[in-house]
């Protein structure tokens, strides 16, 4: 871990002093938990999952009600959390058959897992897509990642790193935070580790010593002497680019270049022909992501495990864009256009595609988190959480009988967290069968107590992440929303 | 009368202004030069991967498509480290707006960038003399070292070198000697002065 002591060990430890990280921490490190969002891009339905309804249950509104063939909404033993199992013989206008399995993720992860209903107040995809890291500016305008960040990420090389895109990767609005919580972002994880190192991988380049004492000169010789710089010295901007200049040479000591690099040596990544190799988890990583090199959200997924794993970040945001993906030998659409937004199209395809998709790649995710000890036999999935963000909902209805239909946004939804440190095996709130509506809970009373008639707040889910992580809010205003969290 | 006396003070602030114009051996307290007067909004922006690519491109008069590849393929600029560089990238990402403020990776970016080009044009330089745009002449001789670092100057911040900026760079040479033009090059475009305005 990039931590104080080694700081003070470095050589550039006065310089980082000066740059404002180790010179602002006022408390002592705090033993982190990692929070992983994961974007559900698009709008992921809850009533297409968790609380999907079945048939019988809808009674008259069934025919135009969103409800399964009973047979493929599943009930998991030892859990009122459902899942639907479905396939279809196309996607939209796309001709590819599809088997989507919701189940074996809730039969598996149970335990951790917790349905919040709430409804959200925007329609509009990237508007939503920051409300639901904001809730809805609940704490000055920070993302959850940004708060997670301040927490715990003062001694992490680069504590919040975000490979989704549009509302997802913009940064909060709360100027008083720290500038390192705010986000790294990642365009594209499989060559991103190449912006952690100014020469390796360049060649005939100088490096060494020699490239130090070229920087010296231009920093304290070169700079501070030239009128452009006296002009301006009052320029955030360059301050800000002088404290980044600082973190530069941490960040190369560190290695990040190999140890995240999840490619091999390869025609296209002639890793060896520029002097770079693999990371030591590259093998293990690309055995569980296979696809990573086709499907940027599976790079993106164990680049989130190496960047946790090697003590690099505390949060990190992943997530499909809307870009279609496919596997044409296997005739199989991997993500969808648009997404989980394909719902316009053919909602049933995009909703169990996308479910399944981002399940399973969690599920795989968390496998190797839990393989991994955090120390003295806790693992780091002991110390995580998984946080389904998305914008919305889809709308309830659908034409009569119709089992593939188009749906719009529906700000009536909820949301998907599974972590150990999360009210696991739980729904706080339900879902109305002859609308489709989800409804509230009191969110003081651990046990979920449901209040039908009630709709929940975008900053109660907000809240209950933040303490369910231990997240120090004194000031915030926010609620306890203490039904979110383990209570033990 | 009024009208008299605000015409010769806007004269006069106009006097006090040029003598703080930055002269042909700008950029230090040199002596005789007048400090500049500090910016008090010192409003700066960040050149972002497309200006950096061109103006990194012209003072090194290579191609942009030339400039930096990481791994011999892949543009620096334009794929690999385009967010980080304050571009945008809205069909894949979603990335509409550029970052606010640079990001961690900014400068390490740049320095591929730079470290890149400067390295390939001094290569070409030394190799046909005859055709050099920078190093022209044996950079063994302190005179041909100096005249290389004004034409650098004059390529990448459109001014020249003041004496101490020269000295500086000299004191480069004691102990880089062979790497002397790249780490010049590198020091220069990497400068603040290149990279904001």
């Amino acid at each position: 871990m990039f931590n104080r002591r080694q700081l003070l060990k470095s050589a550039s430890a006065a310089a980082l002093l000066s740059a404002g990280r180790v010179y602002g921490q006022t408390q002592p490190e705090k033993k982190p938990k990692f929070l992983i969002v994961i974007g559900a891009t698009g709008g992921c339905s809850l009533i297409d999952s968790f609380l999907a309804i079945r048939r019988s249950e809808a009674g008259r509104a069934a025919p135009t009600l969103n409800c399964f063939p009973d047979e493929q909404v599943k009930s998991i033993d030892g859990t009122e959390i459902r899942a639907v199992d479905s396939s279809g013989d196309s996607v939209g206008a796309i001709g590819a058959s599809y088997t989507a399995i919701q189940s074996e993720f809730v039969r598996k992860r149970k335990n951790d897992l917790m349905i919040v209903t709430q409804t959200g107040t925007s329609v509009n995809h990237t508007i939503a897509q920051k409300r639901a890291l904001t809730g809805n500016e609940a704490w000055n305008g920070r993302t959850l990642q940004e708060a997670v960040a301040a927490e715990y990420g003062a001694g992490f090389a680069l504590p919040n790193v975000n490979m989704a895109g549009d509302g997802y990767i913009q940064h909060g609005t709360d100027r008083s935070l720290p500038s390192w919580a705010l986000n790294e972002p990642v365009a594209n994880a499989l060559l991103w580790p190449l912006s952690l190192d100014g020469v390796r991988g360049l060649k005939d380049v100088p490096a060494g010593e020699r490239l130090a004492l070229a920087r010296r000169i231009r920093d304290e010789k070169l700079e501070p002497k030239s009128i452009f710089q006296r002009k301006f010295q009052k320029s955030e901007a360059l301050g800000l680019w002088r404290r980044q200049r600082m973190s530069q040479q941490q960040l190369e000591v560190l290695d990040l270049i190999t140890k995240l690099n999840i490619q091999a040596d390869s025609p296209a990544t002639p890793l060896g022909q520029y002097g770079l190799a693999e990371s030591p988890d590259g093998a293990r990583v690309r055995e569980v992501f296979p696809r990573f090199l086709t499907d940027a959200l599976e790079a993106q997924a164990a680049l989130a495990f190496l960047l946790i794993k090697n003590r690099i970040s505390v949060t990190v945001t992943i997530a499909p864009s809307f870009s279609v993906v496919l596997d044409v030998p296997a005739r199989e659409v991997v993500n969808p256009p648009l997404a989980f937004d394909f719902s316009h199209n053919a909602h049933r395809a995009a909703q169990a595609i996308m479910w399944a998709r981002l399940l399973n790649l969690a599920d795989r995710l968390i496998g190797l988190l839990e393989s991994e000890e955090y120390e003295d036999g806790e693992s780091f999935w002991d110390r995580s959480m998984i946080y389904f963000a998305t914008e919305f909902g889809r709308s309830k209805q659908r034409p009569r009988d119709a089992e593939e239909f188009s749906s719009a946004h529906d700000l009536n939804n909820g949301v998907a967290i599974v972590s150990p440190l999360a009210n696991g095996n739980k729904i706080l709130g339900g879902v109305d069968p002859a609308t489709g509506l989800t409804y509230g809970y009191d969110p003081e009373d651990p046990r979920g107590v449901p209040r039908p008639g009630t709709e929940m707040q975008e900053k109660l889910v907000y809240a209950g992440i933040l303490h369910a992580l231990g997240v120090d809010t004194s000031g915030s205003a926010l609620p306890d929303a203490r039904a979110l969290r383990r209570n033990v | 009368m009024f009208r008299e006396l605000c015409l010769l003070a806007i004269a006069s602030a106009t006097i006090v202004s040029c003598s703080n114009t930055p002269n042909a051996t700008s950029g230090s307290p040199d002596a005789g030069v007048t400090p500049p007067i500090e910016a008090t909004k010192a409003s700066l922006r960040f050149k972002r991967n497309e200006r950096i690519r061109e103006d990194f491109s012209q003072a090194l008069a290579l191609a942009p498509d030339e400039l930096c590849n990481e791994l011999g393929a892949y543009s620096c600029t334009d794929t690999v480290h385009t967010i980080a560089l304050g571009g945008v990238e809205p069909y894949v990402l979603g990335v509409r707006e550029p970052l606010e403020e640079t990001t961690s990776t900014a400068p390490i970016a740049v320095d591929r960038v730079a470290l890149s080009g400067c390295t390939k044009r001094v290569a070409r330089d030394l190799a046909d003399p005859q055709s050099a745009v920078i190093f022209r002449a044996s950079l063994g001789d302190a005179g041909a070292r100096r005249e290389a670092i004004v034409r650098l100057y004059e390529r990448a911040l459109q001014r020249s070198p003041s004496e101490s900026e020269l000295a500086h760079l000299e004191e480069l040479y004691d102990a880089a000697a062979g790497d002397w033009a790249v780490l010049s090059c590198y020091a220069v475009l990497t400068s603040v002065e290149a990279l904001f305005y």
